[in-house]
């Protein structure tokens, strides 16, 4: 006998069955696409140009619009959303304009990301004039990454004990002593961890960049952020959905690229938060 | 080297009138007028949720930060109208101290607990002589002298609060608002808290919640008993101990009343 | 030291810090708001400007949705059947898989088999939908599905339905999970005390007790699912028809939206409406999923208090 906890029965079985076809599942996922992308995965892959040929073909463009668009977004969402929960929840009174706010954040992160395409063309690409570019893509990403960054900042920082802004508070800090000195540090790790979760949902999305009007055909890498829209998952789409079975190890070479980006900034926000832990103890 | 410049001695220390306290729809102090002399100790006590802590904490303000809170009534502090229109809550909380029920540290080294209150007040002096001074008053300079870069929460559950007591002092307050200090502690680390009070009255003036009626009777001068928001019965200690004036005060003393 | 007196009033200046917070803070509540505003106001505007031209009526009554035909037609329900038909496919496939993992990793997997499962779930969510839906173009359907049925089409709703499922997979699991774990410990041991074996302990006691929590995750992971776009404009092609076979393709609501070339419709044309008003029932639906999902959250959370 091990554990109690350990003991089978027809239940248990069952679940475990379904559990290991979960997991297997994902393995699938993961397997279908790096089977696919062998052929294509090179260096050359990763910097080329957009091709007609295949074989030719490369992300270069497509890359450096994920990374213009991860920094555009973070840009924008980073600061305003957790700024707007420290506001929210150290300096606005409870009730009034202040948690009408809170409240439509909250119920905008269930809004489908392809509607904020919708909303996106009709105000940053058209209202704003900014055309179909990575500046109206990041602008877009921003407000779809928005809600998110701010109702997990709220978490973190509702989750800092009310004892220590209290401690605080009684031995006369000001408000900004408060919150820059004890309850920004106790947050941190729950802020990035948010933040990060907002950035990794918005740079995967295909669905709004495509109704802003994203290129999947580029000759050059973008430069700036007024250079056209594009994008790794736009990317695998296009070369996905045509019809040519060729282009179909490109899309999974794209892909591959795409979840490496994803994981570099998730590793990026955990050698963030190892930082954090280290400096607040 | 008092920060005051020595107001009357009939002016007390503090003196509230007529205070009322409410969170949303419950009444916490009702009508609470009572006046607490300088350079004197005096204890509050009282069943829990009969609103000592808030009574402490309408001393320094502290209220305030609850959301859907609402205050009527005055609070004088050396005669001055601590909700004056031009008085800094900041500054309130500088010169009327409080330490809490429960001793909550700062998640940073012993040094930056104590000089937390200099150093957000802009102290310029010299930290560590200040440190090694409050630290002293507070009697635990012989135990953390040779580390004071560890980490404030390695400490004992009596250091943490004395040590809670020390970073206060080095705010240089008149006035010490002790809420429930020992209420979490064993006997031990209970009689070095008290035995600290009693020389800090000395320099201070002291409110002190306490739930131990012997506390009360052994530390205070004078003795409040507040129940249900009420102001019951407020006197020296010793006649309210030996011959209370209310039937619920001596209740209460007498351990009918929790 | 300078005798301060009897004054309460602002002593030291304060830092830079203490003046520009507030208003910084401030501002970045302002700038969301606007944010918001102009989301939900321009959706709202072309939403109403649409509605002008084609009735709620037709709208809602008429049976095609082929707005760049000559006589265009506006009836999007077609576009919500295919929805629906995509998220009831996908929940089937969820639910139960969702539920049976979340009821081994609480009560039967070892520390490290959890560990490994949680790590599976948190991945799995970050997977970017495109790429769910290349497998179940690329994969799903033509390797599983035709060769168990093989007159499976190309794009077809039951590769949708798995992908979609396997998408929403990590809402149910995380969910239920809580749920699970917000039954008290002491109802487990006591129908273990009474005799009962653990399995039907579980079944009987506490997934019936965790209920209100599930069908909450059941809530929250559809609502996600009816505004997924990228795997069933894959893998479910883009007819507008109303598919009796889950072997044939459809279109839902994201679908249409995404690949009808929004960009190139004028501003202002009833073209360019159509999408604003697809997007605001496509809202609709998928706010009135998630918010009972929130409410049924909240109550139970209410309930543990109380």
């Amino acid at each position: 006998m091990r554990g109690p906890n350990r003991r089978r029965d027809g239940v248990g079985t069952a679940c475990g069955v379904v559990a290991g076809l979960v997991a297997a599942a994902f393995l699938t996922v993961t397997g279908v696409l790096a089977v696919k992308a062998w052929s294509v995965l090179d260096f050359a892959f990763l910097f080329d140009p957009s091709s007609r040929m295949a074989d030719r073909t490369g992300i270069g463009p497509a890359l450096a619009g994920t990374l213009w668009l991860a920094v555009l977004t973070a840009a924008f969402a980073f600061p305003v959303g957790v700024g707007t929960a420290v506001y929210l929840e150290e300096y606005a009174s409870r009730g009034g304009a202040a948690a009408v706010v809170g409240k439509v954040a909250a119920h905008l992160a269930a809004v489908p990301p392809v509607v904020y395409g919708v909303a996106g063309l009709a105000l940053f690409v058209r209202g704003l004039g900014m055309g179909p570019s990575l500046l109206a893509g990041g602008c877009t990403l921003a407000a779809l990454a928005l809600p998110t960054v701010i109702v997990t900042a709220r978490t973190a920082i509702r989750a800092v004990p009310r004892g220590l802004r209290e401690a605080a508070y009684g031995m006369g800090a000001t408000r900004w002593q408060v919150v820059r000195g004890q309850v920004l540090p106790a947050a941190a790790s729950g802020i990035v961890t948010g933040s990060c979760a907002g950035l990794t949902r918005a740079v995967g999305e295909a669905a709004p960049l495509l109704v802003l009007g994203a290129v999947s055909f580029m000759t050059f890498a973008p430069r700036s952020p007024a250079d056209p829209l594009t994008s790794l998952p736009t990317q695998v789409f296009a070369w996905s959905a045509r019809s040519q079975q060729d282009f179909a190890a490109a899309a999974a070479g794209a892909g591959v690229a795409l979840l490496l980006v994803l994981l570099v900034v998730n590793l990026v926000a955990l050698a963030v938060r190892r930082r954090l832990r280290g400096v607040s103890t | 080297m008092s920060a005051v410049s020595a107001p009357r001695a009939e002016v007390p220390a503090l003196a509230a009138d007529d205070l009322t306290v409410r969170f949303g729809g419950r009444t916490a102090l009702a009508g609470v007028t009572l006046e607490v002399p300088r350079g004197r100790v005096v204890s509050v006590i009282g069943p829990s949720g009969g609103g000592k802590t808030t009574l402490l904490r309408a001393f320094n303000r502290m209220n305030e930060l609850v959301p859907g809170v609402t205050t009527t009534g005055t609070v004088r502090f050396n005669g001055v109208d601590l909700h004056g229109e031009e008085v800094d809550p900041v500054e309130v909380r500088r010169r009327i101290g409080m330490v809490f029920q429960q001793a909550t540290l700062f998640p940073r080294s012993i040094f930056d607990n104590v000089v937390f209150g200099p150093r957000a007040g802009g102290h310029a002096g010299e930290l560590q002589e200040l440190a090694e001074e409050v630290l002293v008053a507070a009697g635990l300079w012989s135990e953390v002298a040779e580390d004071l870069d560890r980490p404030a929460m390695e400490l004992s559950a009596g250091q943490q609060q004395r040590l809670c007591i020390a970073r206060t002092l080095a705010l240089k307050p008149e006035v010490l608002l002790l809420d429930e200090p020992t209420s979490a502690l064993d006997p031990a680390a209970t009689a070095r808290i008290e035995s600290l009070i009693h020389s800090l009255r000395r320099d201070h003036t002291i409110v002190l919640a306490t739930h131990g009626r012997r506390q009360a009777a052994r530390l205070s001068d004078f003795t409040a008993y507040l129940a249900g928001g009420e102001l019951i019965e407020y006197g020296p200690t010793e006649a309210l101990f030996t011959n209370p004036r209310d039937r619920r005060t001596e209740s209460y003393l007498t351990g009918r009343i929790e | 030291m300078k005798a301060a007196g009897l004054s309460l009033k602002r002593r030291a200046p304060r830092g830079p810090g203490d003046r520009l917070a507030r208003p910084v803070f401030l501002s970045c509540a302002v700038v969301t708001a606007a944010a918001l505003v102009a989301v939900v106001g321009v959706l709202g505007v072309e939403t109403v400007r649409f509605f002008g031209t084609v009735s709620p009526g037709r709208f809602l009554t008429e049976a095609a949705w082929t707005p760049f035909a000559e006589e265009p037609r506006f009836g999007v329900l077609p576009l919500l059947a295919a929805t629906a038909q995509i998220t009831v496919g996908a929940a089937v496939f969820a639910v139960p898989a969702g539920l049976m993992t979340a009821v081994y990793m609480e009560h039967y997997a070892g520390v490290r088999t959890e560990r490994v499962l949680a790590g599976v779930t948190t991945m799995l969510a970050a997977v970017p939908t495109v790429i769910l839906g290349y497998v179940a173009l690329t994969f799903v359907t033509p390797v599983i599905l035709r060769t168990l049925w093989p007159g499976t089409e190309a794009f077809n709703a039951m590769s949708a339905c798995l992908a979609v499922g396997l998408m929403i997979l990590p809402t149910v699991i995380v969910f239920t999970r809580s749920a699970l774990r917000s039954v008290p410990r002491a109802l487990m041991e006591a129908g273990l005390a009474l005799g009962a074996g653990r399995g039907r302990v579980v079944a009987r006691v506490l997934v019936p007790a965790a209920l209100p929590g599930i069908v909450a995750a059941v809530f929250l992971a559809t609502a996600r699912a009816a505004g997924e776009t990228m795997i069933v404009t894959l893998a479910a092609g883009n007819q507008t028809q109303l598919a009796w076979s889950p072997l044939e393709g459809l279109r839902t609501l994201t679908a249409f939206i995404a690949q009808s070339s929004l960009g190139d419709a004028p501003s202002g044309t009833v073209r360019y409406g159509a999408f604003f008003a697809v997007s605001a029932v496509l809202v609709a639906v998928t706010w009135g999923l998630h918010a009972t999902g929130s409410f049924l959250i909240s109550r139970t959370r209410a309930g543990d208090a109380g």
